[in-house]
């Protein structure tokens, strides 16, 4: 990954903090914004507009809409600037209702965000992609070396993979990632099937429906259209019904428990982007059953759904996790090593 | 006219030029064979599927490629012969008074269900066209230990047995491989397994930790990956006991080496290849690809096997282009008549000789395990690389 000036944070109050690339920033803020609906269908969204908002350089905005455009979530505009969507006509939005979305007091939040933060999702998405491939011993030295950040910073990095039981320390006090076992996924996958539908539950009668009509809508793209889908539209779909329709639930204890068991997330995010989305159409359909259930307001069945979804993808977890056995190891970052 | 050309990925052990040639003549193709060991081909079909039209394997590898789209559904009506194809991929077992076998029993992933799943409830579309067949042991050297060999019944317990240490072969291919040695360490008293055909996380630990031991030791020295390998393990004396596959020890006993086939008190490993079609085939080439499916089990291809020690799927097709000596022989697991030959033409058994382990349905009626496809097969995997690097 390209590690230029311009694309790293100078300022902590950027947007983006430690050592992240800013233009993922840019990107995550906007995609954000889309999914959740505050950017509305078809919003012009323009270079200059966005650099002056967020007081950042043209290059990482440039490459932030880039990257959005080539996986799917706007498109080109007739003249200058990225439509949000596929089919809605422009709407032309002034710079102080854009700030007032753009800039809210989360993102403010996002803003003070510690050093860590920085760097921990890359570190993550590393690791989680090694699992299934052997195991891994992670470099602290190397770690702190690659993203210039203290010892402070790499310990609670590696602190917080640990709480997410992604790394463990071996006997030796080395922190060694994998292998992913199919013991490990029907651990996670049967904890999920105790938590999820009891979160649902209480839920459901809570969320708004205009929220499910989204989340409907983007399993019916991709139904439509599983070739001409991208993986990360399928990663937000399963965010939407694993995560993000429970985020109200009251019981903050349930809700780090869920995140605390996300293995089984890892090989059907791997197989996605080795093999494509077509097969993932039966895991789209029980989606569609559930979203449709809540929406028509029949929350029982739609836990029962869920939890027969959940019981189903374990089978299929398992079964991918035995292709990835004859693939090719990959290409690691410099602070892991694979030890077998 | 230009021929069509096929392409097939498979091992040495059943794709065989003499079977090639004879399909290309019979068919009008242009018939192109890749030969790959086991984990190669297997990983070729996975990620390129549009670099192969026919894939040639095991039936322990169909998951594998059904999972990953790599193969299409075949439509039994296009296969001619279906309905004479045996009761073994379509019940799991050639008589209902047969053991099953733990293991991946071939029948479990055949047919395919409406919603996509593999299962042995029998549908118009299967995964993959049984064809070769058999069941594997060891082979021993019977002029080494003949004190040791007259006083015990054969087992798989003798892989871990300290008379023939340093003088042991095994397969390399980490699902064939792991059933050889747990089956020789449950016999041995070693390891227990709860389900040999699908152990744990635990019981993989154990059993490679044994091995490693093992290896590092000097007991296990000997790995080969190509039937090329195993003969010349065996050949040059590196080995007196090892893992081996039929032709192989076809070519050793053509060669004059005094070998056994062991028939281990335990039972064997059974083991079922087939045909499967690449999921981007269409229109003339899968056409193409039906003829040759239907070409291998029309009964020459059957007879050509046979001589390699190996079965298939339709006997009673077979039976007429063996001799009756021939078919008595490797099938009935009678004494011969007369020398046998193998498809080379070379005498590989002298008149009076009878197969290793008796009949057809002596030695398919007592398997105890299938070449395996375990959940934990990932983790095995890297495990069992753990053991070789060792």
């Amino acid at each position: 990954m390209a590690n230029t000036k311009d694309e790293r944070v100078a300022n902590p109050n950027d947007l983006s903090t430690g050592s992240r690339h800013l233009y993922q920033s840019v990107y995550g803020l906007l995609l954000e914004k889309i999914n959740n609906d505050d950017f509305p269908q078809g919003l012009h969204l323009k270079e200059g507009q966005l650099t002056n908002i967020l007081g950042v350089s043209r290059a990482p905005v440039r490459r932030a809409l880039d990257l959005l455009h080539e996986k799917g979530f706007v498109r080109e505009a007739s003249g200058q600037g990225y439509l949000v969507g596929k089919e809605s006509e422009s709407i032309q939005m002034g710079l102080k209702k854009l700030s007032s979305i753009l800039i809210s007091k989360k993102n403010v939040d996002v803003e003070r965000n510690v050093a860590w933060e920085g760097i921990y999702h890359e570190v993550k998405d590393e690791v989680t992609r090694c699992l299934p491939f052997g195991t891994y011993r992670v470099l602290e030295t190397k770690l702190g070396q690659h993203f210039s950040v203290s010892r402070t910073v790499v310990r609670e990095v590696l602190a917080r993979l640990s709480d997410r039981k992604l790394i463990e320390k071996d006997r030796r006090s080395h922190w060694i990632a994998g292998p992913l076992t199919a013991n490990d996924i029907r651990e996670s996958t049967e904890m999920r099937q105790m938590l999820e539908p009891r979160a649902l539950a209480e839920v459901a009668p809570k969320i708004e429906v205009n929220i499910l009509r989204k989340m409907r809508e983007r399993v019916a793209v991709v139904e439509a259209d599983p070739g001409g889908a991208c993986h990360t539209q399928i990663e937000i779909i399963e965010n939407d019904l694993h995560r993000r329709i429970l985020n109200s639930v009251s019981n903050k204890r349930l809700l780090t428990s869920i995140d605390q068991n996300q293995l089984h997330f890892i090989v059907p995010n791997l197989f996605r982007r080795q093999f494509g989305n077509a097969l993932d159409m039966k895991a789209m359909a029980d989606h569609a059953l559930i979203l449709d259930q809540l929406l028509n307001r029949q929350f029982e069945v739609a836990c029962v759904a869920l939890e027969a979804h959940l019981k189903r993808s374990q089978k299929d977890i398992v079964r991918k996790l035995r292709v990835l056995s004859v693939l090719p190891k990959p290409v690691t970052a410099p602070y892991l090593v694979n030890i077998h | 006219m230009k021929r069509t050309k096929l392409r097939i990925i498979g091992t040495s052990v059943t794709l065989l030029d003499v079977i090639r040639k004879s399909a290309e003549e019979d068919l009008g193709l242009d018939i192109q064979y890749e030969i790959l060991d086991g984990v190669n081909c297997q990983q070729k079909a996975v990620t390129c599927p549009d670099e192969f039209d026919v894939y040639d394997q095991w039936f322990n590898s169909v998951d594998l490629l059904w999972t990953a789209g790599a193969i299409q559904p075949i439509e039994t009506s296009r296969i001619t012969l279906w309905d004479q194809v045996s009761n073994l991929t379509k019940t799991g077992r050639i008589s209902l008074s047969d053991k099953l076998g733990q293991g991946a029993n071939p029948s479990d992933v055949q047919f395919i269900q409406a919603d996509d799943s593999l299962s042995s409830a029998q549908t118009e579309q299967i995964t993959m066209l049984p064809t070769a067949h058999n069941v594997d042991a060891f082979v021993y050297n019977p002029a080494v230990g003949n004190h040791y060999l007259s006083e015990k019944m054969e087992s798989w317990s003798w892989l871990f047995d300290d008379e023939w240490h340093g003088k042991i072969g095994l397969t390399s291919d980490p699902a064939i491989g792991i059933a050889d040695v747990a089956l020789g360490a449950q016999a041995a008293g070693l390891v227990q397994f709860k389900d040999i055909g699908n152990m744990s996380v635990d019981e993989i630990d154990r059993l490679v930790s044994l091995l490693i031991e093992k290896k590092k030791n000097g007991h296990f020295r000997h790995f080969w990956s190509t039937l090329a390998e195993s003969f010349n393990m065996m050949d040059r004396k590196k080995t007196v006991i090892a893992s081996m596959w039929s032709p192989a020890i076809i070519s050793l006993q053509a060669s004059g080496q005094k070998i056994k086939s062991a028939s281990p008190i335990e039972g064997y490993r059974g083991w079922h290849s087939g045909l499967s079609l690449s999921s981007h085939l269409d229109g003339e080439r899968l056409d193409a690809a039906y003829a040759y499916l239907n070409w291998w089990l029309s009964g020459k291809a059957g007879a050509i096997v046979a001589r390699q020690g190996y079965y298939i799927s339709v006997p009673n097709a077979t039976r007429d282009f063996l001799s009756e000596d021939e078919w008595n022989y490797w099938y009935e697991g009678h004494p011969s008549q007369s020398n046998i030959r193998d498809p080379d033409g070379r005498t590989i058994v002298r008149k009076g000789k009878r197969r290793d382990g008796g009949s057809y349905s002596e030695r398919m009626s007592n398997i105890a395990l299938w070449s395996p496809l375990m959940d934990e097969h990932n983790y095995l995997v890297r495990r069992w690389n753990e053991f070789l690097d060792a």
